[in-house]
C-alpha cells in the first residue's frame, strides 16, 4: 500500500485499511515452514544477511513458497519519512542498494538471500 | 415493494481496500471503525491454495438479530429493508454488537453504529428521481468507489434491476445462510474453493 497516497494527511487512514491485507504488519512466511521452525502468528523473528538483520512479526500464510519470505515494506534508502512506530520490516535494510541489482520496475523485485530464526 | 441489497462479485474483488477508505471518508468514521471491510482469506494448503477477498459489513438482514435484542427500539428495519439505528434512542448497551453474527457493529462515543447502506444518499437520490445502484449520487459510497466493478447495489424486488440480473445469471451465496437471518448481501462465486 502506498503511504504517499493522499499525502501525509491520509497516512493514518491508508495505514488502517492496509492492515486489512496480510503482511502489512510483518513478514509473510509459509505456514508449514513456520511451524517447523516453531514460529507462530505474531511471533518476533529475525531475518538476516551476513551484513544486516531486521526484526519482524511473523505472518504465517499458505500462499507463499516454503523457501521464500515476503517483506512488503521498502523504506530507508531515501530521505523519505518513515513511520517507525508501524514496526513494519523494511527490505531495504537487507538488500544492497545497487543500480546493477535494481530491475527495470524500479526495484519492484528486489531479492536477497537471508536466514530466518525465531527471535529471543 | 423495494428491497435494497448489495451484491459482491468475489471473482472481481482485488482487495484494494478502496471501498473501505471511501466508506470511512463518506461517513467520517473514527480510526479503527470500518463499516465496510474486505477480508483477506486463504483456502487450502500450500501449494493448492487460493486467496479470496471478501467484502463484509452490515448485511441488512430480513430477520436482524441486532433488532430483536435492542432494548430501546433504537434498531429498526425500514420497509425497503434497510436496518437503521436511531442515535437518540440508543443507550449503548452493545447487545446488538454481541448478537450480530457478522461482527458488523461498532460503538462510537457510547452509541452503536454500522453500515447504513448510505441511506442518506439513497433517500436524497430517490427524492430527486434518481435510481440507487445506477445513479452514483444515489448509490452507497463503497459501490461508487469500487475500481473492479465488484460491488453492486440495487433493488432485488425488481426483477429487471442490475442486482436481480446478476443473481439470475450467476451462482451466488449468502454468508451464514444457516442462521436464518436472511442477509441482503449476496456473493457471486462459481468456482470450487
Amino acid at each position: 500500500m502506498q503511504y504517499a497516497w493522499g499525502a501525509n494527511v491520509g497516512m493514518q487512514l491508508i495505514k488502517e485499511v492496509a492492515d486489512n491485507i496480510a503482511g502489512h504488519r510483518g513478514v509473510i512466511v509459509n505456514k508449514g515452514r513456520a511451524a517447523e521452525l516453531g514460529i507462530g502468528e505474531d511471533d518476533w523473528v529475525e531475518i538476516a544477511t551476513p551484513k544486516a538483520s531486521v526484526r519482524a512479526r511473523a505472518v504465517p500464510r499458505q500462499g507463499i513458497r516454503p523457501d521464500t519470505l515476503l517483506l512488503l515494506g521498502q523504506f530507508g534508502h531515501w530521505a523519505t519519512p518513515v513511520a517507525k512506530d508501524f514496526q513494519m520490516p523494511s527490505l531495504n535494510q537487507l538488500a544492497t542498494m545497487s543500480l546493477e541489482l535494481t530491475d527495470a520496475t524500479g526495484s519492484g523485485a528486489d531479492l536477497v538471500r537471508v536466514s530466518l530464526r525465531k527471535a529471543a | 415493494m423495494t428491497r435494497w441489497a448489495m451484491v459482491a462479485d468475489l471473482r472481481r474483488c482485488v482487495g484494494c481496500q478502496t471501498c473501505t477508505a471511501a466508506c470511512k471518508q463518506a461517513n467520517a468514521t473514527p480510526p479503527g471503525v470500518q463499516w465496510r471491510r474486505v477480508l483477506d482469506l486463504e483456502v487450502g494448503e500450500y501449494p493448492a491454495v487460493k486467496r479470496a477477498f471478501v467484502p463484509v459489513g452490515c448485511m441488512h438482514c430480513d430477520e436482524p438479530p441486532c433488532m430483536a435484542v435492542c432494548p430501546s427500539t433504537a434498531t429498526r428495519k425500514r420497509a425497503d429493508g434497510i436496518v437503521t439505528v436511531d442515535p437518540d434512542l440508543c443507550i449503548g448497551c452493545a447487545y446488538c454488537a454481541v448478537a450480530c453474527p457478522y461482527e458488523a457493529r461498532y460503538k462510537i462515543d457510547g452509541l452503536a453504529t454500522k453500515c447504513t447502506f448510505c441511506v442518506e444518499r439513497i433517500d436524497a437520490g430517490t427524492a430527486k428521481g434518481l435510481k440507487p445502484g445506477v445513479d452514483p449520487e444515489a448509490t452507497p459510497a463503497c459501490v461508487n468507489s469500487c475500481i473492479a466493478k465488484a460491488l453492486h447495489f440495487g433493488d432485488t424486488d425488481d426483477p429487471a434491476s442490475n442486482v436481480s440480473r446478476l443473481l439470475a445469471e450467476n451462482q451466488h451465496f449468502r454468508m451464514h445462510e444457516d442462521l436464518g437471518t436472511g442477509p441482503n448481501f449476496h456473493y457471486l462465486w462459481d468456482r470450487a474453493p
